[in-house]
């Protein structure tokens, strides 16, 4: 899939889709509206102690993620498992790449994960002739259409039925309708039979239990559970911060995560796998390997964006976003999109490559209000763009004369009384009936889709001294 | 009670009417009212695009303009936000400005939370018998946390017939220099809340940012939708109230 460099092009493409858009907001649309539902029912001050507590575990654990991840790292080990440390997305890459070279692997099924599309690992397995299977619905779906995913939780949000109908007929022998029953079927009968003959299964982790090695992952179609317990080898991909002490910290979180994913009380299938399988055992992988991949995050440790490692992946900061609601998750161009991607891709890919992501948002704070974890996630998009003004020393030219002159007018209660009385006198060519409907930039920009009010004859500072001398005052 | 009138930039250039009724709805309900003479703007637009220098200059100005008043009252929700929020940022690492900025912010009030919250009124007596919804600003409601005081003012009203508008609570896309960075985007956002407008069927669109209402009211225009829009203050300010004089 090709991605225009520029987050101008990538916006303005996504927002001429009109069947991409429609799909998107229905989408967000039931994912906001069933959290909501469920915040009712758990009621808003509970919510309120359960993300309070939601918070302080993350706080907990990206505070001490060294000490977690040895004691995580220990543990995998004693249970008979293998962890690859990867500092970049290529290292974990080529560590699961020679792992199916050693193991010829032809074909690899793969469950839902976020991390192996940030590091671009099923380009890099099929380069070397294997055959990566998604099997997650939404993954599927999108990987049949040879895209990205568009959303955290429902990668193929961005397609209606119509279209999964149409790829679903490309590798379908029999003619599948756009009953969304017959969709499900078919993707059910079709994966199923993919699970027979699995040599590697990689699943991704929701969370990683440093007190006993496990690795928790959750479903709604239970595809990873096949996974972990049919792949001879098991390998599971997951971020460096994606670590709770324990089951106890287990429970709050998963009440959290399924009920701001989607408003289910909790995931379908909530699955604990502890690697490989005990000589008595029937099933379960006979080789583990966890890769745990670092690619950007450690640096965030001890920084101001520090919390952004809180994030569970949830997605709701995504359906909360009025600006993701009306460009869809793929103008934001890295893998993760919506405020979380906003701030995540500067931080993790450069200012150079995504700063511009750092101005696509309203500073609603919806992202925030929305975010389990409480990331003050609009927050760190005003403190981005005061990055780019400090570091970068220049947040643009325009920009820079603009809030240089701003700042030396409005200080002074003189110099800012001229400078509009100055626009008053001259925007009388602009206005007509009252208003400004046409004028040249910057204010084209505004008038492009509203009009502006004329400056009115007289400012509040006038007509408060004419309330002094009327004698009202 | 003593208070003094932050009016805000917007309202000073653009909106000196919705200025005029602020201060006659606080003074038929016993506010002791002045104007501090120096008052420009909180500095939010600085501050929203990462200037933050650039900002504090005017941020330290206002500062110093409302020091003798004991409280102030501000018909704008971002901007009150802006200094509650955005002040304590703005002078972390300054210790006598930020102790100057905490003084300021305890005395700073949004215009509805100032009338339910300090003065303890719910009904100003105002008269206004059109049907009415009202948008609910972002910076307003989960910034500076106040959301029911503007609707239980205007619930209050007399002959009001006051509609929920849907998704009340979601962003008009006006955002700053946003609406004019990414036009586009801002355009298609303030366009669902123009249509969730149109349908309820409502007269009136009340707000309590005139940044939002300039934004919903220009797209309105635009579209030839014949909703009008006001803030809070004018609503209140409508009918019935004694002389304000």
């Amino acid at each position: 899939m090709h991605i225009e460099p520029s987050f101008h092009k990538r916006y303005h493409k996504a927002l001429r889709d009109t069947a991409m858009l429609k799909a998107v907001k229905n989408g967000t649309g039931r994912l906001r509206g069933q959290r909501a539902t469920a915040i009712e029912g758990v009621g808003a001050e509970r919510w309120m102690e359960f993300r309070n507590r939601a918070e302080a575990i993350r706080l907990h654990v990206i505070q001490h993620l060294d000490q977690y991840l040895e004691q995580l790292v220990d543990n995998v080990i004693k249970n008979g498992g293998h962890v690859c440390l990867a500092k970049t997305g290529e290292e974990a890459v080529q560590y699961i790449s020679e792992l199916a070279k050693k193991k010829n692997a032809k074909t690899i099924l793969k469950s839902k994960s976020m991390v192996s599309e940030e590091i671009h690992l099923n380009p890099a397995l099929e380069q070397q002739g294997c055959n990566v299977i998604e099997s997650d619905l939404g993954e599927w779906i999108i990987q049949l259409a040879g895209e990205t995913p568009s959303h955290i939780i429902a990668p193929a949000m961005h397609k209606n039925r119509f279209q999964v109908a149409d790829l679903f007929n490309a590798v379908s022998e029999e003619k599948v309708s756009t009953e969304i029953a017959d969709l499900c079927g078919f993707a059910r009968k079709y994966l199923r039979e993919k699970f027979l003959g699995i040599d590697i299964g990689i699943t991704g982790c929701n969370f990683a239990l440093a007190d006993s090695g496990a690795i928790t992952l959750c479903t709604n179609e239970g595809n990873a559970r096949i996974i972990s317990t049919l792949a001879p080898t098991l390998v599971t991909v997951m971020g460096m911060e994606r670590i709770l002490p324990g089951l106890e910290e287990l429970t709050v979180m998963l009440s959290l995560l399924a009920r701001s994913a989607t408003g289910q009380k909790l995931t379908v299938y909530n699955t604990l796998s502890t690697g490989v399988r005990n000589p008595e055992e029937l099933d379960g992988p006979q080789e583990f390997h966890l890769v745990i991949v670092d690619n950007g995050r450690s640096k965030q440790l001890g920084t101001k964006y520090e919390k952004i490692l809180n994030c569970i992946r949830c997605g709701s900061c995504l359906n909360a976003c009025p600006v993701y609601r009306n460009i869809g998750g793929h103008a934001y161009g890295w893998v993760y999109p919506g405020p979380i991607g906003a701030v995540l891709s500067p931080l993790y890919q450069g200012m150079d490559k995504y700063g511009e992501l750092a101005y696509a948002t309203t500073l609603c704070g919806a992202c925030t209000f929305a975010c389990p974890v409480k990331i003050p996630l609009h927050d760190m998009l005003y403190a981005l763009r005061n990055d780019k003004v400090e570091l970068e020393k220049t947040g643009g030219l325009v920009e820079d004369m603009t809030y240089k002159g701003w700042s030396a007018a409005f200080a002074s209660m003189s110099r800012y009384r001229f400078s509009i009385g100055m626009a008053r006198r001259f925007q009388f060519p602009l206005v007509k009936a009252e208003k400004i409907a046409y004028g040249p930039p910057p204010i084209s920009d505004w008038l492009k889709h509203r009009d502006m009010p004329a400056l009115p004859k007289k400012f509040f500072h006038e007509i408060w001294r004419d309330m002094k001398k009327d004698g009202k005052e | 009670m003593k208070a003094s009138l932050f009016v805000t930039c917007i309202a000073d250039i653009m909106y000196g009417d919705v200025g005029k009724s602020v201060v006659q709805v606080l003074r038929r309900n016993g506010v002791d009212l002045d104007f501090p003479e120096g008052q420009t703007c909180c500095g939010q637009p600085a501050f929203s695009s990462g200037y933050y220098k650039e900002a504090a200059i005017v941020a330290k100005k206002m500062i110093e303009v409302f020091e003798k008043s004991e409280k102030v009252v501000i018909p704008s929700g971002s901007c009150a936000a802006m200094i509650h929020h955005g002040y304590p940022i703005l002078f972390a690492n300054d210790p006598i400005w930020k102790k100057r900025a905490e003084e300021f912010v305890a005395k700073c009030y949004e215009f509805s939370q100032f009338i339910v919250d300090i003065l303890g009124i719910t009904d100003v007596g105002a008269t206004f018998p059109k049907k009415v919804t009202y948008h609910s600003s972002c910076h307003m409601t989960r910034i500076l946390g106040v959301e029911e005081q503007p609707k239980t003012l205007l619930k209050n009203v007399k002959g009001i017939d006051f509609i929920e508008l849907p998704y009340f609570f979601d962003c008009c896309g006006f955002g700053g220099t946003f609406s004019m960075k990414m036009a586009d985007i801002s355009g298609a956002i303030v366009e669902e809340k123009v249509e969730n407008i149109i349908g309820t069927g409502a007269e009136v669109l009340v707000g309590s940012d005139l940044t939002c209402l300039m934004n919903i009211g220009g797209r309105l225009s635009r579209r030839g939708v014949p909703v009008q829009v006001m803030h809070l203050a004018q609503v209140l300010d409508q009918g019935g109230g004694k002389n304000a004089y």
